[in-house]
């Protein structure tokens, strides 16, 4: 949108729109591994983190607005998580979810595991814990709303090209170092 | 890669069926009535595939005709990791292969290790690792009940199993500290005691489970959209559920029962009774309902393993760096998911030379071509999830 | 059956072809000729006597200098026993070939994809080896060799190990000892906790540089430098210990050694 990626919005009208989209975060989950069931548990019943806004099961990436990578991500399923972070429509979060995804996690020696999704996507909270507990979930969500209530979209859109994965080497976050196998 | 190796299609890939047969696009039919097969790639993000599977699938209208899993995007390489960990490391490690049942994985581990070092585990302890199997069991069990109405479109039974799962959770917590991967297994025994109340608690839990297992059975197999769904579909023979190695539920289904918990018992499940549920034709609905069955003699087993647990140390004296003697051992458990093994070569240090993890869900996922084939495409869901896997367990 | 009638059996029929026979821990293991190696997974499955029906798994060992070992592991839910048929790879460690066991049992295909995959061991007549089963399809080199090294380790042994670079990652660090397993574990093929002395690190140095099989090639100079740092620590822990050794000889307690304060491992560091 030309309006709010170019002109910063007054505060009361910023104070609106940030607010509907920090509760309303559909969650495209990206569960992989052990991860994925505290993910799942957090959504249950007595976690409960539609309390929260954030609705789990997007139809798909088209309709998210927040991806949990939960659980270890290897090197195989590295195109695919870019390819399916790049459906997403801004504004897009990343949470990254236990400490696979964080840094590599227990797998930091092995040589199909990515050391972290920041490898390849911008992540937004990180909440560790091997797997974390599901309030520690729910802890991290409420940090990416503080984060989202205070945000610019001007700033976040202008920061975006910055805002690359850390990644060895030279980081063009829209070139993957394997070719794509898919 | 020599190209000797690579199969005659295009894809590269070769449907892993009966050997010799290959992944072809076909052409039917001639001049205005020629159809096309379509080539449909489900996954490795999707939603009903139970975690990171992709299964490349050949649909001629609706019917599948072929159907190719292309596993390995959860391959954490944990045999190369185990080589350089000492066995107290790979305790912590492996309980992440099956996430739904991470204590079972454990036992194997400690299991294999004991024998060569030929460790005498007190029997509290052995009792308390029963137990724990058996609670891992239901856990692992409720999961697959919740996902698998879920995929045929039951949403209240995600609910409720979790419900219960949040329950046991809560017990193992109390006694493991962890709520998923509990690491309380070490060689020789365990890591701590059970804590005040654990037991009165575990008596308590069982008699609520078995209820609401009864209301599963009231929901699901009751059902009659469950039913059509299920009846008839994704029917296994047994011979080539042996041939695959097929083990488990999947296997019980058929009309096997083939558990090692019955054949070579190991902890003290040559002392309880140990029900073996199975069921005749191997289609889904029977190894719903096998799996349903599975919970109650879980609880059963809980309940024996609660009534004779005896006072005692918990854990043999063992030296602080564990060395396994030289040689190789072979020790089958039977995990929930079916038959789970470890082979473990040692060369006398404190790290395995090799271990080799045998892991039920690899032979299963190995099977859902042969079950997938000449299956409608809207039945591929009901049979895919009751193929109980973890895909962890696929590719370690 | 027991393990020693199985041996038994398979010596009546092949004869000088089957190599060895042990009985590990009650299962019978036994070592055939690759040439036979079909025809006695056949003998399992369709004599009566084993109905070994159950395809359980097969895993390859790396033997070393002798090349690889495929051992496939074969139960019989009607006799309740269990078949471990091994067979040594012939071609050694250049060119690992053996027949392929597909036309027998239907769970040998996924199986032997993972023992290719793994090891590079070429299962003659296999309907399709390729693509890669479990690794990347792009994946060079063969994962389980010895000779494959773990480059995380080689460019930081231990996560929390205060001498490496700021770049350490911390990922969930578990106790325990582990330099002691960044010395043994990787490139060195020799079996055992021998400890780290300087012709190993020179070996693994080489290997290192000669197998950078899928890692960054931009690594391989940072890798080098923190190696010769952690080699050089390494000489200095091996000094140290050597010392104390010296002076608790009288003791002979060996779990004094082994246990440094704080379950940091053999080679804690300070």
């Amino acid at each position: 949108m030309g309006l709010i990626e170019n002109h910063e919005v007054p505060q009361p009208l910023k104070f609106v729109l940030n607010w509907g989209r920090k509760y309303s975060l559909w969650v495209m989950n990206f569960g992989l591994a052990c991860c994925a069931i505290e993910f799942i548990a957090t959504s249950s019943a007595r976690h409960d983190f539609i309390r929260l806004g954030v609705i789990p099961f997007a139809h798909g990436p088209r309709q998210a607005d927040l991806m949990i990578v939960a659980g270890t991500l290897t090197d195989k399923m590295a195109p695919a998580i870019k390819r399916l972070y790049d459906q997403m429509p801004e504004p897009k979060y990343v949470i990254s979810f236990g400490s696979c995804s964080n840094c590599g996690g227990p797998y930091w020696d092995s040589y199909s595991v990515t050391k972290g999704v920041d490898q390849v996507l911008p992540v937004d909270v990180y909440v560790p814990g091997c797997p974390p507990r599901p309030e520690a979930l729910l802890d991290g969500i409420v940090t990416l709303q503080q984060q989202i209530e205070q945000e610019s979209l001007k700033e976040r859109y202008a920061t975006r090209d910055e805002r690359r994965p850390i990644v060895a080497g030279d980081g063009d976050p829209t070139q993957h170092p394997l070719d794509d196998p898919m | 890669m020599s190209e000797t190796l690579a199969s005659e299609t295009s894809a590269g890939g070769v449907l892993p069926g009966a050997p010799g047969e290959a992944l072809q696009v076909e052409v039917r039919g001639e001049g205005e009535l020629q159809t096309q097969d379509m080539n449909l790639n489900v996954g490795p993000q999707h939603p009903a595939t139970h975690g990171v599977l992709r299964v490349v699938i050949d649909v001629d209208g609706e019917r599948i005709v072929g159907a190719q899993p292309v596993v390995g995007y959860m391959h954490r390489a944990f045999e190369k990791l185990a080589e350089h960990r000492d066995y107290r490391q790979i305790i912590a490690l492996v309980n992440r292969h099956d996430w739904l049942s991470a204590f079972c994985n454990e036992v194997g581990v400690a299991l294999a290790v004991e024998r060569m070092m030929e460790l005498e585990v007190p029997e509290r302890a052995q009792w308390i690792r029963t137990m724990m199997c058996e609670w891992n069991r239901i856990m692992n069990h409720l999961m697959f009940v919740s996902s698998f109405g879920l995929e045929l479109g039951a949403i209240t039974p995600m609910f409720y199993a979790f419900r219960e799962r949040e329950d046991i959770q809560h017990l193992m917590e109390s006694a493991t500290g962890g709520r998923l991967h509990f690491t309380y297994t070490r060689v020789g025994g365990l890591k701590d005691d059970l804590p005040l109340g654990f037991l009165k608690a575990s008596e308590e839990l069982v008699p609520v489970v078995r209820r609401r297992n009864q209301e599963y059975r009231d929901l699901l197999l009751g059902n009659e959209i469950f039913r059509a769904r299920t009846k008839g579909i994704g029917a296994l023979e047994p011979e080539v559920a042996l041939d695959y190695g097929v083990s488990g539920p999947s296997l019980h289904a058929t009309g096997v029962a083939e558990d090692s918990r019955v054949t070579e018992p190991y902890l003290k499940y040559d002392e309880v009774d140990v029900a073996v549920p199975v069921a005749r034709n191997g289609d889904s609905y029977d190894r719903f309902q096998v799996l349903l069955d599975r919970i109650d003699a879980s609880c059963d087993i809980i309940e024996q393993c609660l009534a004779n647990l005896p006072p005692g140390p918990i854990s043999a004296k063992v030296p602080k760096q564990i060395k396994a003697p030289e040689g190789a051992i072979y020790v089958r458990t039977e995990n929930p998911l079916g038959q789970g093994g470890y082979y473990l070569i040692s060369d006398g240090g404190k790290q395995p030379y090799r271990m080799r993890m045998r892991t039920p869900s690899f032979n299963n996922v190995q099977m859902i071509p042969h079950l997938l084939q000449g299956e409608l495409l809207s039945d591929m869901v009901a049979i895919m999830g009751s193929v109980y896997f973890v895909v962890g367990d696929v590719d370690r | 059956m027991s393990p020693d009638d199985i041996a038994d059996l398979f010596v009546d029929r092949f004869g000088a072809q089957v190599i060895d026979h042990h009985d590990v821990y009650g299962k019978a293991t036994i070592t055939v000729a690759p040439e036979v190696l079909v025809d006695a997974a056949r003998v399992c499955k369709e004599s009566p006597e084993l109905a070994c029906t159950f395809f359980d798994f097969m895993t390859g060992v790396d033997l070393g200098d002798e090349g690889f070992a495929v051992l496939t592991h074969l139960y019989s839910p009607e006799h309740r026993h269990h078949v471990h048929l091994r067979a040594v790879a012939r071609g050694g460690r250049e060119d690992p070939r053996l027949p392929t066991l597909t036309g027998v049992y239907r769970g040998a295909n996924w199986q032997e994809r993972e023992v290719w995959d793994m090891f590079g061991v070429v299962f003659e007549g296999h309907p399709g080896l390729a693509p890669r089963i479990l690794t990347v399809e792009n994946f060079e080199g063969w994962p389980l060799r010895k000779d494959f090294a773990l480059t995380s380790r080689l460019a930081k042994p231990w996560p929390g190990e205060p001498q490496k670079s700021s770049e350490s990652k911390t990922g969930g660090s578990k106790g325990g000892d582990g330099t002691g397993a960044a010395a043994t574990g990787g490139a060195a093929a020799s079996s055992g906790a021998a400890p780290a002395g300087d012709q190993q690190q020179g070996e693994r140095a080489d290997d290192a540089q000669g197998a950078e099989h899928g890692a960054e090639q931009a690594e391989s100079d940072r890798v080098a430098k923190a190696k010769a740092k952690a080699a050089e620590m390494r000489r200095k822990k091996q000094a140290e210990r050597e010392a104390q050794q010296a002076q608790q000889d009288g003791q002979g307690q060996q779990d004094q050694q082994d246990d440094a304060p704080g379950d940091q491992g053999e080679e804690g560091s300070s």
